[in-house]
């Protein structure tokens, strides 16, 4: 399985395939839980639901690789993207760490170089 | 996605001013049917509905009769399921101020004049046909109402008497592109009066209403190409974008670039350079980013909005570290930046990609040994 990014949504033009992100991708609820606490000890917890997912993905890529999500960003950083996980799961998403930074980080074989890119993402599962 | 249109066509097939003193007895034949055919892709609804009004002032007593045919013409292809429902009812409304003095008489009849593999029902329930079919077929179905009105007032009465009919075929079909239909009563309206009434009208008006739920073909506006599965496996490696039919509002992706292989160089001025310099390329960590001017924004449900005109700033911005310059290289530098710091230069990166910008800092070049120093580079890209 191979990730997918597709923009802009939901008029797809233009995908690129992606090779799995590393480990420790972290993925989570947007929820907010606030806790007070009254004089006596009483603990009172306050839930704000929110039916987003926030991604952190840190893909490891190909400077050709880099190069072709450094343009799709360029062109859809402002539209809100499909992506299909490693998993399987489709979500509509948008981009939302600003700005992007591509790190040469070290060298590969068979590529000169592996380039790193953080991307944050958040959206929703689609059916 | 699904588009439901709704269009209604009401004509008054005939109004006969009754002369006193004659007898009621007229013969109307008339078909409502779509003037075209009418390509349907997947129809939810169609309906004919007949209002027949008859207002009768000082009206004595007698009979109406009143024959109603509904037909279905269809066309259906063998291979795809269908699920056809066809209701008539008649419904009879009496506002007559002696009703004591009315009674009504109806017989209901059905013919089926289609293949075996239909089903016929009285009409009185709802025909419903589900089922595969298994050969092209091409049919009517037919449905014969007749009612008699009998009538027997006083001559001192007020009658308004309205008798509606409505055939209503509700049609699922299901994988079809194109699904021609043509809904059509054919009334006969018979009435014989025992006396002669001295005022009678009798109005017949049909309502034909059909619903039309239309697939949009959504592959006429996504341009989105999958790749073949002998794509992908080079596809994340590789610079191959799969772009499909783009619409403009974004920028296009462009194809991809020559890599090549270059030491760093920086040359001024932009366009004819005089002066150059040649230093090595840098180490890793450098960094390529890019800073787009954008909102993100959360509702008070917590809904995530994101916006940014395309007109707003964007910036790409190049951070490189080159290490072990020695005591010319040095010099070199100093003295290029002496003069085009803050200005317009080319930049020929290590890859042989050359980017016009500015450097928009003051490197430091540190000394960490003998011959041996470190500068830093920020280099912003004009746009």
């Amino acid at each position: 399985m191979t990730f997918h990014i597709s923009a802009p949504f939901p008029g797809l033009e233009t995908t690129t395939y992606l090779p799995n992100p590393a480990l420790s991708d972290v993925r989570k609820r947007k929820n907010q839980v606030d806790v007070r606490r009254a004089m006596d000890g009483t603990m009172r917890t306050y839930l704000k639901t929110n039916n987003d997912y926030e991604f952190n993905y840190t893909f490891n890529l190909t400077r050709a690789k880099g190069l072709e999500l450094l343009e799709f960003i360029h062109s859809y950083f402002r539209a809100t993207w499909s992506i299909l996980d490693h998993n399987g799961v489709r979500w509509k998403v948008n981009l939302t760490n600003n700005p992007w930074q591509f790190i040469s980080d070290r060298a590969a074989q068979p590529v000169i170089e592996i380039v790193g890119i953080p991307l944050v993402f958040e959206g929703v599962q689609l059916p | 996605m699904t588009v439901r249109v709704t269009q209604q066509i009401v004509e008054t097939l005939v109004v006969i001013p009754l002369v006193s003193g004659s007898n009621l007895d007229l013969d109307i034949s008339t078909t409502v049917a779509f003037a075209v055919p009418v390509d349907i892709v997947s129809p939810v609804e169609d309906s004919v509905a007949t209002a027949i009004g008859i207002t009768e002032t000082l009206i004595d007593s007698g009979q109406v009769d009143v024959d109603i045919n509904t037909a279905i013409a269809f066309d259906m292809f063998a291979g795809e399921p269908n699920e056809v429902n066809i209701k008539t009812s008649i419904g009879i409304t009496n506002k007559a101020f002696d009703t004591a003095a009315d009674s009504l008489t109806t017989s209901v009849g059905f013919t089926n004049e289609t293949a075996d593999n239909f089903v016929a029902d009285s009409l009185t329930t709802t025909i419903g046909i589900a089922e595969e079919i298994l050969a092209d077929l091409d049919g009517d179905l037919s449905a014969n109402i007749k009612t008699v009105l009998q009538l027997n007032n006083s001559t001192q009465d007020i009658q308004e008497q309205a008798l509606t009919t409505s055939l209503v075929l509700n049609s699922v079909m299901i994988d079809r592109e194109f699904f021609t239909d043509t809904l059509s009563i054919v009334l006969t309206l018979v009435a014989e009066l025992v006396e002669p009434p001295l005022f009678d009208t009798v109005s017949i008006i049909d309502t034909l209403t059909v619903q039309v739920e239309e697939n949009i073909d959504l592959t006429t506006s996504i341009g989105f190409r999958l790749a073949s599965v002998a794509d992908i496996g080079s596809d994340t490696c590789q610079y191959a974008p799969q772009i499909g039919t783009t619409t403009g509002e974004y920028a296009a992706i462009p194809a991809a670039p020559v890599l090549g292989h270059a030491i760093l160089t920086l040359s001024y001025p932009v366009g004819s350079p005089t002066t150059s310099v040649t230093l090595r390329n840098p180490q890793f960590g450098n960094l390529d980013t890019l800073t787009y001017n954008r909102i993100n924004r959360q509702s008070r449900g917590g809904k995530l909005i994101v916006f940014a005109d395309p007109d707003w700033p964007k910036s790409r911005r190049l951070e490189f570290t080159v290490p072990t310059l020695n005591q010319t290289q040095v010099d070199d530098l100093l003295a290029f930046l002496a003069i085009s710091l803050g200005l317009p230069i080319t930049l020929t990166d290590w890859q042989n990609r050359n980017f016009d910008g500015v450097i928009t800092n003051e490197p430091q070049i540190i000394q960490v040994g003998d011959c041996a120093s470190t500068a830093n580079f920020i280099f912003e890209m004009l746009p």
